[in-house]
């Protein structure tokens, strides 16, 4: 049967595997003879390939491995075979399903990872580094994943593995494989921009006879174009020159527009001036001139700056690459700003700066040591800049936290999400985002990719496209609570409450209890802040502060819970109290207010006096009032009546025209109606009141006004209907009815009471009695206390006599001519004062006066106009003032023997019952 | 009674235009004549006849030339107060109008626009001095003018 066998396999050398595991099938039921014959066709296999004899030792290993296919070194072995004869796809393919079968399998390992490191794409040296790092490391191994980890750009595990394997290699490592890996870190610390670390490592390759030369000048070139040359001495330049430009550049510092000082044409005319170059850099970048700016910055390095200059020139370059139109160029920015950061401290807007370049390149390692430096100096920061960069800081925290190490509750790896995380761990956040993308793209998408794609984006300040990310995440996969609740912190952090705070609370309902409090200050913060808004929003805060009592109360049963989490819980549950007090004070306060206004008005509307008020506590008023209530009674009701009824009849006439002219003779508008007058008396009143301290209600409170206005209120409410009188018998019925109303309102009702309210005003009634009473008042007074005074002779009249004035008006006067007689009097003996009491009726207007003469026989020329000009304070003079409020008069007359004259009193007489 | 008030002329004395509007409703056969003065009605007193008068009493809209009586008297009785004293001839005007034209010799009705239902005793006085006299309250309606008018005329 071997016979059988060898015949086949000398005759089908390049059969497949797969045809040769038929053509085995006879034997697998013998193990023994299997396995014997296995080792048999490998080691004919390998004579075959000593002879160079590839197909045959090809053809010879595929039927071994055929026989064992769970051998992983005759897979190794054929899987070399297969890599050598030109075909490596079956190669990796032999190769990944050994690594499969044997995960720590050294060889296959390393063999695997060769041929990845070969290809060298970014993704499968992350997946070679990978396998590597899965099980024991052997010398090849140590010293592969320190080749992979310089081809990655991981400088410090390529130099740490490198060291693991000089270490264990000892005497053994060939100088030359020493050299090479020297070489390939330095080439990894070059890209980094550590310059001299790389030429330490290019130098230790050429000790051991590695050719670095090629690399040793492109080092040079490099640094000779970011190092600071030497400072070229101005041999050429003009003193003028560099005056200008030391201006130039002094006054835009200070942030001043710089006159243009021909400086393109000057530096034109001497270009080796490399301040020159410098300050029309900074001018042609003020211009939005870029490249013009670019080429000018570079030459002024190129030709040397001193050091201040050489740091403000990188500086503008670097912030003008980064602000290039259209297309920034972070790269470069990043690295030129890195340098000037390098050579002198930097303010913080030039950090910012690099920050963002730094991230926008996917250097979050890099920025986030950055971050964490400015943070170290928070006094240094503005409130809103130390607020932004602490945001920053925790954006870049979980990103690069992400490619160091999963989350607990994260996604299954995938070999396409490690290599994305290894090319994080480089600090390659650009790299990892496209490599993340492109598989997408090929792949079609997975919601696991998606959100460390969203991640890195985050880290990399692109928070708009993280969120579109992991919102198309969710849509594939929505039972993530992880996701929910970073995407509601995303959205939270961007302004969108409301989406933010829902992607929560499906959080919550997947179980993420913890994120109650963080939806309770986003639906707080949703609320408006201010003392008015905060009572609008009493309902929602109560709604919110029950739900923060409810996740107390399950996190005081947990135990397990987090008590710091408790603890913020508690204190915001605190601050919606107060907000929640605070709307309830704000509420009470509102209403008190409304109540205070709607008592004001009430207050304003029925508060008040009416005039019998303002009579009894003012009565001196009672003549200006007395003259307006009679104006009123004259001007605004003595026409009313006849034109009432003549409106009354032109209604039931249907004379449109003819009631509309009436109705607007009485209402007026134009100051001449009715209504017009009553208005302009009511504001006299008014001011009479106010004089005395006294506010007149007299449209709603005073029984002789309101009437008046009511009933032209009545009317005016008929006036609007009146045009459709013509049309209508019944309306014009009802409007008749109106108008009676208001008649009765005005004509009987106002009238009578105005009438009433002139009746009710005092009068006085003046006789012997009264007239006495003020003669003993003052013949008391201390200044006649001397004088020897006989009785009054009182000459009466036969009438009863009233006069319209205040009580003590009227005996004011009395005593004051009393007083004022028995002072004229004075030296007499006994002095002897008479008075007489009379009527005096004109006989033109039938007016009556009743007079008040109090005679004496004091010598003297007293006449009118001494009375006119006595001063209206004190005796004489003070009887006149008040004499005239009530239309009254004071004269001097004289007298028959024994009197020698008489000063007397005038006051229109009034009837009782009259006013 | 109408017929005779609609044959009739009547001279109607006042400050502004008020009774001539509201007496013009009255009757329409009636002849209303206007005069805002006393000059102005003895002016036309003596040129046609006129079978009565309406006599305003207040007369505050008027220039102050206009008005009649002694405003030196007045104003010796308002104790030096010239001021007052026009006040009093103007707010008393239509008596010492009615005095005028008693003085010039027309002895004709006159309606007194004015209340004197409080002022019996005053009024019992003016009929006294002025003879055929008569007045009409504020609250008088077109009948009772007409009734007033007709009964005096």
């Amino acid at each position: 049967m071997l016979e059988a066998l060898w015949a086949m396999v000398l005759t089908a050398a390049p059969m497949l595997p797969a045809d040769a595991t038929t053509v085995c099938a006879a034997v697998v039921a013998d193990p023994t003879g299997s396995q014997q014959l296995a080792a048999t066709l490998a080691a004919t296999a390998r004579g075959k390939r000593e002879a160079r004899d590839l197909p045959g030792a090809l053809a010879a290993m595929r039927l071994a491995y055929a026989l064992q296919p769970r051998d992983p070194q005759l897979g190794d072995e054929l899987a070399q075979l297969e890599l050598a004869a030109g075909h490596p796809h079956t190669a990796e393919e032999l190769w990944q399903q050994l690594v499969a079968l044997q995960p720590e399998h050294p060889a296959v390992r390393l063999h695997l990872a060769e041929l990845w490191l070969g290809r060298g794409s970014p993704e499968l040296l992350a997946r070679a580094a990978e396998i590597l790092a899965r099980g024991y490391r052997d010398l090849p191994i140590l010293r592969l994943q320190a080749e992979i980890a310089a081809r990655r750009g991981q400088c410090t595990d390529a130099d740490k593995w490198a060291e693991a394997w000089q270490r264990a290699a000892g005497r053994k490592a060939q100088p030359s494989a020493v050299g090479a890996l020297a070489a390939l870190r330095g080439d990894c610390q070059f890209q980094a921009g550590a310059f001299a670390e790389a030429a330490a490592l290019f130098d230790a390759a050429a000790d051991t006879g590695a050719d670095v030369a090629a690399r040793r000048e492109a080092l040079d070139q490099a640094k000779a174009r970011l190092a600071p040359p030497p400072v070229a001495a101005p041999k050429g330049a003009r003193p003028e020159l560099l005056a200008t430009a030391r201006t130039i550049l002094d006054q835009l510092a200070k942030g001043q527009e710089p006159p243009d000082a021909d400086l393109a044409r000057r530096v034109a005319e001497d270009p080796t001036v490399g301040l020159g170059h410098a300050a029309l850099a900074e001018l042609l970048a003020l211009r939005k001139d870029y490249p013009g700016a670019e080429l000018r910055y570079l030459r002024a390095l190129q030709l040397g700056l001193a050091g201040a200059d050489r740091t403000r020139a990188l500086v503008g370059l670097g912030r003008l690459l980064l602000r290039w139109p259209e297309r920034p160029r972070a790269l470069e920015a990043a690295v030129v700003l890195k340098t000037a950061l390098d050579s002198a401290p930097q303010p913080v807007a030039v950090q910012f700066d690099l920050l963002t370049a730094l991230r926008t390149t996917g250097q979050l390692r890099a920025a986030r040591h950055l971050t964490e430096r400015l943070l170290r100096d928070p006094e240094a920061l503005l409130p809103s800049e130390l607020r932004d960069l602490t945001a920053t800081q925790r954006e870049l925290a979980a990103s690069t936290r992400a490619g160091e190490e999963p989350e607990p509750d994260a996604h299954p790896s995938s070999d396409v999400a490690a290599a994305a995380a290894q090319l994080a761990a480089r600090d390659q956040y650009r790299q990892a985002v496209a490599l993340l993308r492109a598989e997408l793209a090929k792949k079609g998408p997975r919601a696991d990719w998606m959100v460390d794609l969203a991640s890195y984006q985050r880290g990399m300040g692109d928070h708009a496209a993280s969120i579109e990310t992991l919102q198309q995440a969710l849509r594939l996969d929505d039972t993530q609570a992880a996701w929910h609740a970073k995407l509601g912190a995303w959205l939270g952090q961007a302004g969108r409450s409301a989406l933010a705070s829902k992607h929560l609370r499906r959080a919550v309902a997947l179980g993420r209890d913890d994120l109650v409090p963080t939806i309770a200050g986003l639906d707080a913060a949703e609320l408006a802040d201010g003392w008015l808004l905060e009572v609008a929003g009493r309902a929602e805060i109560s709604e919110i502060i029950k739900r923060m009592d409810g996740f107390l109360a399950r996190r005081a049963l947990d135990r397990a819970s987090d008590p710091a989490q408790a603890q913020t819980a508690l204190a915001l549950r605190l601050t919606l109290q107060q907000r929640l007090d605070r709307g309830t004070t704000v509420l009470a306060c509102l209403w008190t207010l409304l109540g205070a206004i709607l008592l004001v008005a009430a207050w304003r509307r029925y508060g008040g006096s009416d005039l019998r008020q303002l009579l009894a506590a003012h009565p001196d008023t009672g003549p200006e009032v007395l003259r307006v209530l009679a104006a009123v009674r004259h001007e605004v009701l003595k026409h009313n009546t006849m034109r009432l009824q003549q409106l009354l009849d032109a209604i039931g006439r249907g004379e449109v025209q003819q009631t509309t002219a009436l109705a607007d003779a009485l209402l007026g508008g134009a100051g001449d109606g009715a209504l017009d007058h009553l208005r302009g008396y009511c504001a006299e009143l008014t001011r009479i009141g106010r004089a005395r301290g006294v506010r007149l209600n007299l449209q709603h409170r005073d029984a002789a006004l309101a009437p008046l206005f009511a009933g032209f209120a009545a009317l005016r409410a008929v006036r609007r209907q009146l045009p459709r009188i013509a049309t209508s018998h019944r309306s014009r019925a009802a409007l008749q009815r109106r108008v009676r109303a208001a008649m009765r309102l005005l004509n009987v009702n106002g009238y009578e009471a105005v009438r009433g309210l002139l009746d009710s005003l005092r009068l006085v009634r003046v006789d012997a009695g009264a007239v006495q009473a003020a003669f003993d008042l003052a013949r008391h007074e201390p200044t006649f206390a001397s004088a020897t005074i006989a009785p009054l002779e009182v000459a009466d009249s036969t009438e009863v006599l009233w006069v319209a004035a205040p009580r003590q008006v009227v005996d004011e006067v009395l005593v004051n001519l009393f007083r004022n007689a028995l002072q004229a009097s004075q030296g007499q003996l006994p002095i002897r004062i008479g008075v007489q009491i009379g009527v005096d009726i004109s006989p033109v207007t039938a007016l009556e006066t009743v007079c008040v003469a109090v005679r004496d026989q004091a010598l003297g020329n007293l006449s009118d106009d001494d009375i006119a000009r006595r001063p209206v304070d004190r005796g004489l003079g003070l009887v006149r003032a008040r004499l005239a409020l009530y239309e009254g008069g004071l004269l001097v007359r004289p007298e028959a023997l024994p009197w020698h004259k008489a000063v007397v009193a005038r006051l229109p007489r009034a009837q009782a019952g009259d006013a | 009674m109408t017929t005779r008030l609609a044959d009739a002329t009547v001279l109607i004395v006042e400050d502004g235009d008020e009774y001539l509007h509201a007496l013009s409703q009255l009757n329409k056969g009636c002849v209303w004549i206007q005069a805002k003065s006393a000059e102005a009605a003895l002016t036309v007193l003596a040129v046609r006849p006129v079978a009565g008068v309406v006599l305003d009493m207040r007369f505050d809209r008027v220039p102050r030339a206009d008005l009649v009586g002694d405003h030196a008297q007045a104003t010796r009785e308002c104790s030096g107060d010239a001021e007052r004293a026009w006040r009093h001839l103007a707010l008393h005007q239509g008596l010492y109008i009615l005095a005028a034209l008693r003085q010039a010799g027309w002895p004709g009705p006159v309606i007194l626009a004015y209340d004197f239902g409080r002022e019996t005793r005053r009024f019992e006085t003016l009929q006294h001095l002025h003879g055929r006299l008569d007045w009409i309250g504020d609250d008088a309606t077109a009948d009772l003018w007409t009734a007033k008018l007709c009964a005096l005329l």
